[in-house]
């Protein structure tokens, strides 16, 4: 058992001795020693052994679960049929699933997913329906329309009350995120070469009825597609340009009225296919196809077609918008006609199937298999929900206290100010999860001498994000090392290279002296690392010059100020401290964020303290750092790397892709385009007395599914 | 006559002007900030530099900035104010008029209370001047007047909504009321304004007739009250009848705490304002001679000092007028009523030129409206400048 895992679950205090190798979990009350490799452990100052020894694997340490939950108070319960284990510590539950030896990577990372996402907590005691759920939000949604909201409205205040209303051929299924059918009915027909054009046949739904009662057909598809197209994805903007790519989607066309088959102009990669146009949200074509008619008789169609104010939408997502009170709240209501209530999610160790208890729809994913490890209900099981608008964080937060709403829809997660000031209320609950993003150094390596792979290499020895994270910033960051994070489970690559891993300040220094030195830099003065006071001291280099003899220019770090993002502020206060001592002129130059964004657009800058939101599908591996690629800020040009991201933005199957974006990352980290930085956790707050959540430790958090209004039961 | 004519029409040419410096400076300066309204989609890795470019095109952002001010400047002629890019394609103009009944209703409640209370306090302070109750009102008046706004919104929410629960947090209405009701809020709200002028205009025309009847006995006769009271049963009514009252309800309540928090706040400057000309006046020879000819004392002070004190109390109550329309963003936020204020606010932040110009432009010509407006009404309430030449 992962020993970070297990800590953070009890929100235990972690510490790590480099020197000794001892790790010490504190909680009140309990305090636990392990040294790694040792079996003798001390428990609350007692000595005790081990039956197995801690041991480090891939930079985790790994525990006896027993032994050390049992220690810090925990009860664990282990059941040999089902494969489970059962903790249970205070009013928290998880269960953790333990694979059969022959069980793939792939259903391991999940069933940690998981274990974090306390699924198995939630489906103790009977499914309440019914009730009104209010989310706080910060700001209004822009529009009404769902073309408009995909295209140039797509904030998330928008899409938090919109897309519970629509659905796609497929989706991933939180908190797993399984790829699965939505409104398609089975996986689509492996892809075929016919004439110049590859094909596939999508079956669709026969059990599916749109809100105003229209039963879903091939044409309802067949029109989205086919006005996406005429009207141009490129013009339409936001979204609509990355999932419908118009160099891919020749046409769809209804093989009968509950199959259609989509004519591609290429074989298309994952990303293009899978996560794209197969995840295009659909649009009811009795309800659209006037609204676009009205578009294409003027001047510019997307300019009409996104004015539309559509006050009765059309939903088949089992929401549908009921009003919206301008300046204050938008009303979601549960489609009566929608069957999605009574659909169930069965997550398996392997796949997972979906099981319809009115209509009968059943489907199964071809890799399920092993026992399941949750169910959860497609939902809704609310009547109502309801965005309400508060302009100020403390206003939405004070409503919360007050029991005016369940919770409280923020991208950015709790302050923790904030999380001290909601703790201490009783039916307030705290949630943290995992995001999708990271916060990074970026080199130019079109400029010198960014574009020297030791001098990269040498500032990420140097970097001591881990001590960084757990001493100043007080464990409130995950320091992290890939370009995946870890929170992305599937994709992460735990094994990548860590620049100075596991050494301390002056080691670093030395470690990366070596590698300017072996890469032909000189200085008139070579830093030292001198004895001082019982520890070490680092005597400053001078005058660094490069392999052909150049001096370094002086270089400027570019970091959003403190008031934008205080963390990546101090970042780069330490990152100047630590290059500095290498003999190097690096500034930190606190920058107006659009203006650093300005900057890294005209490719005018040295470095860069930046940061990323990702998708659940890592193709920034492709986009950030191809050479071909236009959001290669960094002008990071390998050949190697083209071939294997290229690779993985064809591959057309997840293993395969997978492969490759563990070799892109492997890649990455040797390379140091991008000093990884590390990856902020969200914390979350709602109010436990008001609702309860099918699950709530999710990849970005409640939020990241936009308050997941499907998946809440109304308690009273 | 023809000397008010020329002086309007001098005044319109000045503000016109005026108005073009303002607009022009605007543009430029909220151009001149780094970044443009793309840039909010700069940290997402979903949003490729291709769907940015796209969206610059859509937008016009990808021409330079002269055929950008020019294309502005002729929509500004040709009375549009252009299609907002954040709630694109909404029309600027279309936002504005959603906020504006929110802004109006919440700050000209405000402003007009703040006024009627720091007029008849400062009236009465200046009259016993140099009492404890002038005393205790000037320190009371400076105290409000120099208190941090948002400290005293925030412990005023935190005590009365939070603590004792009396009022709403904040919002302007309640939505579990809302849901199911058959007008909207915006119809409310516009509803609300237009029965307070009808209402507020009877009342000011009775009051006028009265005091010209009956010379000013008392500061309201009885026909005025006589007939507020009508006007005001009449209204509530008439709001009963349709069914909308509980609507209109549901928004005074809301505005009770943001209104009183304002005009508290507020209601010091104009109080201080007045005690300060009534002083000067109550000095004058003509205060002397009234009281000399046996005038009593409640006349000499309502008609002779307190109507020639009231000059800059107006002058400066048709410059809140006008200035209210912008809203305010602390107000705004701290009780999250959205009015033009945040409109400004968040358009400015967010890069979206044509709805930060809009409401600046819409908010400067309120002003300036303002301003001739207290020139106009200065010259009604003071006949020594209708004979003034430089006029």
């Amino acid at each position: 058992m992962p020993f970070r895992l297990l800590a953070s679950w009890l929100g235990a205090q972690v510490t790590y001795d480099t020197d000794t190798q001892t790790i010490t979990g504190t909680l009140p009350g309990h305090q636990v020693k392990l040294q790694l490799g040792s079996r003798t452990a001390t428990v609350n100052g007692v000595v005790k052994t081990l039956p197995v020894p801690p041991i480090s694997i891939n930079g985790h340490s790994m525990v006896p679960l027993r032994f050390f939950a049992e220690a810090m108070g925990v009860d664990v319960h282990w059941s040999e049929k089902t494969r489970r284990v059962t903790l249970q510590w205070r009013n928290k539950q998880a269960i953790l699933s333990i694979p059969q030896a022959n069980a793939s990577a792939q259903a391991a990372v999940q069933s940690a997913l998981m274990a974090q996402s306390g699924l198995g907590a939630a489906q103790t005691g009977p499914k309440k329906l019914g009730g009104v759920y209010n989310v706080g939000v910060f700001e209004e949604p822009k529009t009404n329309n769902l073309m408009a909201a995909l295209g140039t409205g797509a904030t998330t205040w928008t899409l938090a009350p919109l897309l519970p209303q629509y659905a796609a051929l497929y989706g991933n299924v939180a908190p797993r995120f399984d790829w699965a059918p939505v409104l398609a009915a089975d996986t689509p027909s492996p892809i075929k070469e016919e004439g110049n054009l590859y094909t596939s046949v999508v079956p669709l739904r026969r059990d599916l009825v749109w809100s105003d009662g229209v039963r879903f057909s091939a044409a309802d598809v067949v029109f989205t597609f086919s006005s996406i197209l005429q009207i141009g994805p490129d013009k339409l903007s936001g979204n609509w340009e990355s999932t419908v790519s118009a160099d891919v989607l020749a046409r769809v066309e209804a093989v009968d009225d509950h199959s259609v088959k989509f004519y591609l102009k290429k074989r298309p990669g994952l990303y293009e296919w899978q996560y794209g146009i197969l995840q295009t949200s659909i649009l009811a074509k009795k309800h659209w196809e006037p609204v676009f008619a009205k578009a294409f008789a003027t001047k510019d169609p997307v300019k009409t077609l996104y004015a539309f104010d559509d006050i009765h939408p059309v939903a088949i997502g089992g929401f549908v918008g009921a009003r919206w009170e301008k300046g204050a709240f938008y009303e979601l209501k549960k489609d009566a006609k929608s069957v999605f209530p009574s659909e169930t999610y069965m997550f398996h160790e392997n796949g997972m199937e979906i099981v319809n208890s009115d209509t009968g729809f059943h489907y199964q994913s071809t890799d399920m298999g092993g026992p399941v490890t949750g169910t959860i209900k497609a939902g809704p099981l609310a009547d109502t929900a309801v965005y309400r608008l508060f302009l100020s964080q403390n206003a939405a937060y004070l409503a919360l206290q007050k029991g005016e709403i369940d919770y409280v829809l923020n991208p950015s997660g709790l302050a923790k100010g904030t999380q001290t000031m909601l703790a201490n209320h009783g039916d307030i609950q705290l949630v943290q999860s995992p995001q999708n993003g990271f916060r990074y150094l970026g080199f130019n390596c079109n400029r010198y001498p960014m574009n020297n792979k030791a001098f990269r290499q040498a500032i990420a020895t140097v970097i001591d994000s881990e001590w960084l994270a757990q001493t100043i910033l007080q464990g409130t960051v995950e320091p992290i090392a890939s370009v995946v994070p870890p929170g992305n489970g599937f994709w992460h690559n735990p094994n990548v290279k860590e620049w100075g891993k596991g050494l301390s300040e002056h080691e670093r220094v030395k470690e990366a002296v070596r590698i300017l030195k072996s890469a032909g830099f000189t200085w008139d003065k070579e830093p030292q690392v001198v004895p001082a006071r019982g520890g070490y001291a680092v005597e400053e280099g001078e005058g660094l010059k490069g392999p052909d003899g150049r001096a370094l220019p002086r270089l400027t770090l570019l970091a959003p100020t403190a008031a934008y993002d205080p963390l990546r502020f101090e970042y780069a206060q330490w990152v100047q401290t630590w290059v500095t001592a290498l003999g190097i002129d690096l500034r930190a130059k606190p920058t107006d964020f659009n203006l650093i964004s300005d900057k890294q657009n005209q490719r005018d800058y040295d470095m860069v303290i930046g940061g990323w939101s990702l998708g659940l599908y890592p193709n920034h591996l492709w986009a950030f750092f191809h050479s071909q690629s236009s959001m290669n800020r960094g002008s990071y040009r390998s050949a190697e790397y083209d071939k294997v991201a290229d690779a993985f933005a064809a591959a057309d199957n997840m293993e395969e892709a997978r492969q490759w974006a563990f070799k892109a990352q492997a890649i990455l980290a040797e390379d140091v385009p991008y000093v990884v930085l590390y990856a902020n956790p969200i914390v979350e707050a709602y109010r436990k007395d008001k609702v309860r959540y099918e699950f709530t430790q999710v990849l970005n958090g409640i939020q990241g599914l936009y308050g997941l209004p499907s998946s809440v039961q109304v308690l009273e | 006559m023809i000397a008010v004519l020329r002086f309007l029409l001098r005044r319109t040419g000045q503000m016109l002007l005026v108005l073009f410096c303002f607009i022009t400076l605007t543009y430029f300066v909220l151009q001149a900030m780094p970044g443009d309204f793309t840039s909010i989609y700069a940290g997402n890795a979903q949003i490729t530099p291709e769907v940015l470019a796209s969206l610059q095109v859509r937008f016009g952002l990808d021409q330079p900035v002269g055929v950008q001010y020019w294309r502005f400047l002729r929509n500004v002629l040709t009375g549009s104010l252009g299609v907002s890019f954040s709630q694109y394609p909404t029309p600027v103009w279309t936002i504005i008029k959603q906020s504006l009944p929110r802004t109006c209703v919440l700050f000209y409640s405000a402003t007009v209370l703040s006024f009627i209370c720091g007029f008849s306090l400062g009236k009465s302070m200046a009259w016993r001047r140099g009492s404890r109750f002038d005393t205790a009102m000037t320190a009371v008046g400076i105290t409000l007047y120099t208190a941090f706004y948002p400290l005293v919104a925030f412990i005023c929410i935190w005590l009365f909504a939070f603590q004792l629960r009396w009022v709403p947090l904040n919002g302007f209405i309640e939505p579990a009321l809302w849901r199911e009701a058959p007008v909207t809020s915006h119809q409310v709200l516009a509803g609300m304004l237009y029965t307070a002028l009808v209402v507020l205009g009877l009342i000011g025309a009775t009051y006028l007739w009265e005091r010209r009847r009956c010379g000013a006995q008392r500061m309201f006769g009885r026909s005025t009250i006589g007939v507020a009271a009508v006007a005001v049963a009449l209204a509530v009514a008439l709001w009963s009848v349709y069914g909308y009252i509980r609507y209109a309800w549901d928004i005074a309540y809301h505005l009770l705490t943001p209104v009183l928090v304002l005009a508290l706040v507020s209601f010091g400057g104009n109080m201080l304002l007045t005690r300060d000309a009534m002083l000067e006046t109550l000095g004058e020879d003509y205060i002397t001679a009234a009281r000399a000819r046996g005038i009593p004392e409640r006349a000499v002070r309502d008609r002779y000092a307190a109507r020639n004190s009231l000059l800059p109390v107006v002058t400066s109550l048709t410059l809140s007028l006008g200035s209210a329309i912008g809203g305010g963003v602390v107000t705004e936020t701290l009780f999250s009523w959205p009015g033009l204020g945040r409109t400004l606010l968040q358009a400015s932040l967010s890069a979206d030129l044509p709805l930060a110009i809009g409401a600046f432009l819409f908010t400067g010509v309120f002003l300036m409206v303002a301003h001739l407006v207290a020139d106009i009404v200065n010259v009604a309430l003071d006949p020594r400048l209708r004979s003034d030449k430089r006029l």
